[in-house]
């Protein structure tokens, strides 16, 4: 299934990745962006390009990116929670459960 | 030509969109709210009864040049087959790179390399689910990283390797041209009209970059579609020459819904006015006047899904 790509196009995407939700590496990448593409195993030509990288959409995206996950780790708690309430919510109903558990 | 109006299912549209359904040609669902939930799925094949619907993914992460997660593809095989939607689509984004998960939809560098392993993910997704994806445009807030060519290069030569469908979003469209100095009309005639088949329409807002003086405008399906994206949509039906399936979203500040079925209305009477227009260009005499007077012209006549 797929097809395997070019090493560096894989090192590129895990670059990416890796500056888009770890702000010390990014702060890394800001600072000297040619020498951390290089280290992260990038081509010649991709460490010319991301020199000229646009700034401001990485700091944009990141911070985007950034609220997205939060959002969906608060939605993914509250549906649990929701899970264990509706579990409770219907248990409670149960008369050998009330008996056992509330001492009626 | 029966082009059909539809909006995005969300559960905070329910009973909005349940007493409203005379006035909603089709609905699209998110197939990740219903990969863990038999009972959801159950609700979702009894709505399809009622109305068609059509399946959109957001984790595949197509647009990738590591090869597409088997499992994650099997459960769209499994939804897409218990459902039996109308249609199936996903994003031409990365989602993730190894152990990481970015959260939202990434742009890939547009390469050759992305072209070429997309489209091959896209063939295993067909093969797999047994039907061949629409595939969808993102926003992005950066301009993609190391890029050797511009979007609409990438999506045709993508959309030609895969020899796919593209589910058109005008607002992408419309907020990368903007962001990133291209003209929106342009972009679209760039694109190869004969392979779109659904198209999204949402809003935004223009976000500031902080310290900078620079400005965005960030896709956040949280506004109504601005003027300019029902002029890309009548554009984009005088020039399509397949029937649309066209999918208002909205994730948030939800209005009233008598507010969104009017933007239904709206979408639909932009359709009109494309497919007078291409009907009024198909006429040999028509087609000596300058463009702009002919799409005038035909504005005031013509029928709804002619």
């Amino acid at each position: 299934m797929g097809k395997t790509a070019p090493v560096h196009s894989l090192n590129l995407e895990q670059f990416l990745a890796t500056i888009y939700v770890d702000p010390v590496a990014r702060a890394r990448f800001l600072a000297s962006p040619e020498a951390e593409a290089s280290r992260a195993g990038l081509s010649e030509q991709q460490c010319l390009k991301l020199k000229e990288i646009d700034f401001t959409g990485l700091e944009m995206a990141s911070r985007s990116f950034a609220r997205k996950r939060a959002s969906k780790q608060a939605a993914s708690a509250s549906s649990d929670s929701g899970w264990w309430l509706r579990l409770l919510s219907n248990l409670s109903r149960q008369k050998w459960f009330a008996q056992i558990f509330f001492s009626v | 030509m029966q082009d059909l109006v539809g909006m995005g299912w969300r559960p905070e549209l329910a009973t909005g969109i349940l007493s409203n359904l005379d006035r909603i040609d089709v609905l699209e669902v998110i197939a990740e709210d219903y990969y863990e939930t038999p009972a959801g799925v159950s609700a979702l094949k009894s709505l399809a009864r009622q109305v068609p619907v059509a399946i959109h993914g957001v984790s595949l992460g197509m647009a990738s040049v590591s090869p597409v997660d088997c499992k994650r593809l099997e459960k769209m095989a499994r939804l897409v087959d218990r459902v039996q939607p109308e249609s199936w689509s996903e994003h031409l984004a990365f989602v993730r790179a190894g152990d990481i998960e970015i959260g939202h939809l990434a742009a890939p560098p547009m390469t050759s390399d992305t072209v070429e392993n997309t489209a091959a993910n896209l063939a295993a997704a067909r093969a797999l689910v047994g039907l061949s994806p629409l595939t969808e445009n993102i926003a992005t807030l950066i301009y993609p990283p190391a890029s050797d060519r511009d979007e609409p290069a990438w999506l045709c030569e993508t959309m030609t390797a895969a020899d796919g469908g593209l589910l058109l979003d005008l607002h992408n469209l419309f907020a990368n041209s903007i962001n990133f100095g291209l003209y929106p009309r342009e972009f679209l005639a760039r694109l190869p009209a004969h392979r779109i088949h659904g198209v999204h329409i949402s809003g935004g807002q223009w976000i500031d970059a902080g310290d900078t003086a620079q400005r965005r405008i960030l896709d956040d399906h949280r506004h109504d579609p601005p003027d300019p994206v029902y002029e890309l949509l009548a554009e984009l039906a005088s020039q399509c020459p397949n029937p649309l399936t066209v999918i208002l979203e909205r994730d948030g500040d939800y209005p009233p819904m008598e507010h969104l079925l009017a933007q239904l209305d709206r979408a639909r009477g932009a359709l009109r006015r494309g497919r007078a227009a291409s009907r009024a260009l198909s006429i040999p005499s028509s087609s000596m006047l300058p463009r702009a007077r002919t799409q005038g012209d035909a504005r005031g006549g013509g029928g709804f899904n002619g």
